[in-house]
């Protein structure tokens, strides 16, 4: 967060600098110089520059530039002559400045006034303009071109953090069709309650259809010391001791920095570059365990990985997606298994512990997809014997952006208070009675891109403190684009959902090419709603 | 969101209309740009009024290149002929140093905004108009700033009329030479 703090400071300083300098108006400073006495202290100003010469008769040379002679009678120079009505006599250069003729002697007793034009400030504003415009541009086209990788995808939430309305959680991201509908549970980590009104703003930033069929809220009051983790199977546990690695060693070396706060400083790696699905390790330590049931705290996100393999995936099937897409949801299971089974040789977050005997045991695996929110996990881990602890994470390289690993004492298992939203309010419109769509199921909210729903929910007590997580269920319908069709190839679709592991070797080549730009992509071109 | 793309049109289209109408009444030769005043062979434009308040009089407005301005007269060149003017007789000179650049920059913000407009209008995606939004702040910014008159000498509210003189044809003055019959505008460059 502090990087991206300043980072964000930093574009601010520069753009007030930019707009100060570039405010000040263009202005022209014209000086009127007598040729005597000769060479006179003003001679810098009129040397070696565009300065016209007024003759004493009304007669004008207009010269690309003055040169001082020996003699202190004449001064010379390369340009045009003009007679008093303005009519060209003479010219010694041509239109592309080659000089074609003698140099101009002219004698300084019939010169009447040296003028020269200095503008100032005009080069600023340009410089201004493109330094503006052409990020803007840059990004405009990039988003035009490839909306997926600016407004990802899947119902965005944003609640307040204590300080602006930020970003905090996406909605069941692998849910890409009805069939494939699931509860998702999503840690609000920064969220603050302030009072007993508290606000998500629900957004449709994508070339989707979302079907939301509920939002509630999980809360549990709890200490200002404490926090509340929710494991992968749905147990929430009160946490105390909260401890960061006392190693943490990545294949590029020490990541402790990077991982010990939940601080959007991430831990990430390239992919492989000739397999998508190449695995690599990260290796914790922790020493001086508390005493009691432990778990692993990890707060993490998705690269752009799977974002581009299923836009790929749309481009292949090009025509006929609309046709798999419904005989999934007919009922085709081997088909939905084909599609899973892209997903699982991707691979989730393999926690393994090693064990009294050196040996590592798989305790659990996070998979929740998605890569525009940080999500917190709590994996349970076992009880070792052991004063210190060594855990493993097995990952596919480039796919999974780390945020925070920590160890905690889990204190008892809390059941949650369940709120649903009392108001839903969409803004620019004068729908009412949203709120009967987010808790009946039988009619889901359905959003389009570009909507922005306000959700508002009661606390039931405002003197405490609340961990708060959004429950939400749904799916979403991805709207096939104009440009993806010329990418349809039914043989690269039968291979990605025939043989995934052979695909994501053939495939890391094209993948290599964007995935430098992707998540800078994203993120430049993404504009947080403010409340 | 129409309503916004509206708003942001119907706000775009003004600014242009404002900044392209202050200079409409000028011959397009006469419309200096700034880094071209060192190669402009004439004067720059003037426009004199010399109305009372009491007995407002048309044919009193005077508009032209400055010619020169010697002693207690300025000289404006119309298309007609080279005018002597009074200084005393003066209510209100304009002079017109190079013309506002203004409505280009309001050009070029509104042009590359617009690709933000169709983008949003074609995808139905709103943030389209909010990347653009750093961009049309900025570009409206530095379009004010052009727009405050500095391109213009004013007398006698912001000038004084010897400010006026190193902007004429001659600024030595009009030398005995110089047949003033046979002096005209310079109409094309």
């Amino acid at each position: 967060m502090v990087t991206g703090l300043k980072l964000k400071h930093l574009i601010v300083f520069i753009f007030i600098g930019i707009m100060i300098i570039a405010c000040s108006p263009t202005r022209v400073i014209r000086e009127l110089h007598y040729p005597y006495p000769y060479p006179a202290p003003y001679s810098t100003k009129i040397f070696n520059k565009n300065v016209k010469v007024h003759m004493k008769d009304g007669c004008l040379y207009m010269l690309d530039s003055l040169i001082k002679n020996s003699s202190p009678e004449t001064v010379r120079g390369y340009g045009s002559y003009y007679n008093q009505y303005r009519e060209i006599i003479k010219s010694n250069v041509d239109s592309s400045g080659i000089r074609i003729a003698p140099v101009f002697q002219i004698p300084l007793s019939d010169v009447a006034l040296f003028e020269t034009n200095d503008v100032i400030r005009a080069t600023g504003k340009i410089l201004a303009m493109a330094l503006i415009g052409v990020p803007t541009a840059i990004i405009t086209a990039y988003c035009i071109i490839n909306p997926k990788a600016c407004f990802g995808s899947c119902p965005t939430f944003y609640a307040w953090d204590g300080v602006d309305t930020s970003l905090m959680a996406e909605g069941f991201s692998s849910s890409i069709l009805r069939s494939f509908e699931k509860k998702d549970i999503d840690m609000l980590y920064w969220s603050k309650v302030t009072g007993d009104d508290f606000r998500l703003r629900l957004t449709n930033e994508a070339l989707e259809t979302h079907v939301i069929k509920y939002a509630d809220l999980l809360v549990f009051p709890r200490a200002n010391n404490e926090r509340v983790f929710a494991t992968e199977d749905g147990k929430f546990f009160k946490t105390s001791d909260i401890r960061s690695p006392s190693t943490c060693i990545a294949p590029e070396g020490d990541c402790r920095e990077a991982i010990k706060q939940m601080d959007h400083r991430e831990r990430y790696s390239a992919a492989d570059s000739t397999n998508l699905i190449q695995r690599e390790y990260i290796e914790m330590n922790f020493d001086s365990l508390p005493g009691g049931k432990l778990g692993l705290i990890v707060g993490c996100r998705q690269t752009f990985l799977t974002t581009y393999l299923f836009y790929q995936s749309l481009a292949y099937l090009g025509n006929s997606a609309g046709y798999f897409a419904a005989r999934i949801e007919s009922g085709d299971n081997n088909l939905k298994k084909r599609v899973n089974r892209v997903w699982e040789v991707l691979g989730g977050i393999e926690v393994f512990v090693q064990n009294s005997n050196g040996g590592w045991t798989k305790v659990s695996q996070i998979e929740e997809m998605g890569p525009i929110a940080t999500d917190v996990h709590l994996i349970e881990l076992p009880k070792t014997g052991t004063t210190t602890l060594k855990v493993k994470l097995r990952l596919t390289k480039g796919l999974w952006r780390i945020d925070y690993l920590a160890l905690a004492k889990l204190e008892q298992s809390v059941e949650p208070i369940k709120i649903k939203p009392s108001l839903v309010i969409r803004e620019n419109s004068i729908e009412n009675n949203l709120e009967s769509q987010l808790t009946d199921t039988l009619k889901p909210l359905i959003t389009l891109p570009g909507d922005v729903y306000n959700l508002r929910y009661v606390f039931p007590d405002i003197s405490k403190n609340y961990e708060v997580f959004l429950c939400s269920k749904g799916y979403y319908i991805e709207w096939m684009r104009e440009t993806w069709l010329a990418e349809e190839n039914l043989k690269r679709a039968s291979l990605m959902f025939g043989f995934p592991k052979l695909f994501m070797r053939m495939a890391a080549v094209d993948f290599k090419k964007i995935e430098p730009t992707m998540e800078d992509n994203f993120w430049r071109s993404r504009y947080v709603k403010k409340n | 969101m129409l309503r916004r793309i509206n708003s942001i049109l119907v706000f775009s289209v003004s600014i242009l209309f404002l900044l392209g109408c202050s200079t409409a009444k000028i011959p397009m030769s006469y419309r200096f740009n700034p880094r071209d005043l060192k190669k402009e062979i004439t004067g720059c434009w003037i426009e004199v009024n010399m109305h009372s308040k009491a007995n407002v009089n048309p044919e009193m407005e005077l508009s032209g290149e400055l010619v020169a301005i010697q002693s207690d007269t300025v000289y404006v060149l119309t298309e007609v002929q080279l005018n002597g003017i009074q200084l005393n007789k003066i209510n209100e000179a304009i002079l017109y140093i190079y013309n506002s650049q203004g409505g280009k920059y309001a050009a070029v913000t509104g042009l590359l905004y617009l690709s933000d407009i169709i983008a949003a209008a074609a995808t139905g995606i709103s943030t389209f108009l909010d990347i653009g939004l750093p961009w049309l702040v900025g570009g409206s910014i530095i379009t004010f700033s052009e727009g405050n008159n500095s391109n213009l000498l004013i007398y006698p509210k912001k000038n004084t009329i010897e400010d006026f003189r190193k902007f004429a044809r001659f600024p030595q003055g009009i030398l005995p030479g110089v047949m003033k019959d046979k002096l005209h505008l310079i109409l094309t460059n």
